[in-house]
């Protein structure tokens, strides 16, 4: 998997925000299908690539 | 090969040897990796996870699936690597009680949460239920899916209990309870494989499982 920068927004704004500020960032649910498309190299985010986690911002 | 060489590695297990051939190429390979890190600029994150009632506090690369840290990291072997895509259910953990792939979810994301692997389900040195049903009703052959498939039936049996309906669930309007049927305990075991095809032995272990419970 190719490396990528993890954030853990706290509010939705910060969310929004880490989205809205990298071009390929990607919201990360569950995972089961993100996760596994990374794998496999289908979604490759870049070495700039973000991942914002929405399992422990405001749902 | 001299004789007293084959003896000794006689005496070497399967997992001993693996080990060793992995350190092996670990070390012949450590030059590359630390050029990666140095033109990559991986970042590392920091995450608290309860393990089977430890807390561990982890820094780690965000690309670590939670099986990886299990098996690799944490060297708790008990649940396994099948398919890596979330296809064949070998990997399946408990998180807050209920059941999923490690393999498809990132370590990183389990901060503060509760993870059970098959190597917490016995307490007091007692087998959980649904382990000592699955020996007593011969629910494998080779064993490689067992954990994944002891985990996913603790959780699904809670499932059942909360009354959550499955895709064969009959009447879902009428929210009568759940008839913990064999054709319900397959469909809700489906995402767990098993290549030796012990599936008619699990459905019976299960089934006496959730017997005991009720009565």
């Amino acid at each position: 998997m190719r490396p990528f920068t993890y954030h853990r927004p706290a509010t939705s704004d910060d969310a929004i925000a880490a989205i809205g500020a990298e071009k390929e960032a990607r919201f990360l649910a569950g995972g089961t299908n993100l996760i596994d498309l990374m794998k496999m190299g289908v979604e490759h985010r870049g070495a700039s690539g973000w991942l914002a986690d929405r399992r422990h911002g405001p749902q | 090969m001299k004789p007293d060489d084959k003896t000794r590695i006689a005496h070497v297990t399967r997992r001993e040897f693996v080990g060793a051939t992995v350190l092996a190429g670990g070390i012949a390979s450590i030059p590359l990796a630390e050029a990666q890190t140095d033109t990559q600029d991986t970042h590392l994150v920091r995450c608290s996870i309860i393990i089977n009632n430890q807390a561990h506090d982890l820094t780690l690369d965000p690309r670590v699936t939670l099986l990886d840290l299990l098996r690799e990291n944490l060297h708790m072997t008990g649940s396994k690597k099948g398919c890596d895509h979330g296809q064949c259910g070998a990997c399946t953990v408990l998180v807050n009680g209920r059941r999923i792939n490690s393999c498809l979810s990132l370590a990183v994301q389990h901060e503060g949460d509760k993870i059970t692997t098959i190597e917490g389900l016995p307490t007091g040195g007692e087998l959980h239920p649904v382990q000592q049903a699955f020996i007593e009703y011969d629910a494998f052959q080779c064993g490689y899916c067992t954990p994944g498939q002891i985990c996913s039936a603790v959780a699904m049996i809670e499932e059942v209990k909360a009354g959550d309906a499955s895709a064969v669930t009959p009447h879902v309007s009428e929210q009568a309870a759940i008839q913990f049927t064999d054709d319900e305990i397959r469909e809700r075991m489906s995402g767990n494989i098993c290549r030796c095809g012990a599936y008619p032995n699990i459905v019976a272990a299960v089934r006496s499982v959730y017997g005991r419970n009720a009565a």
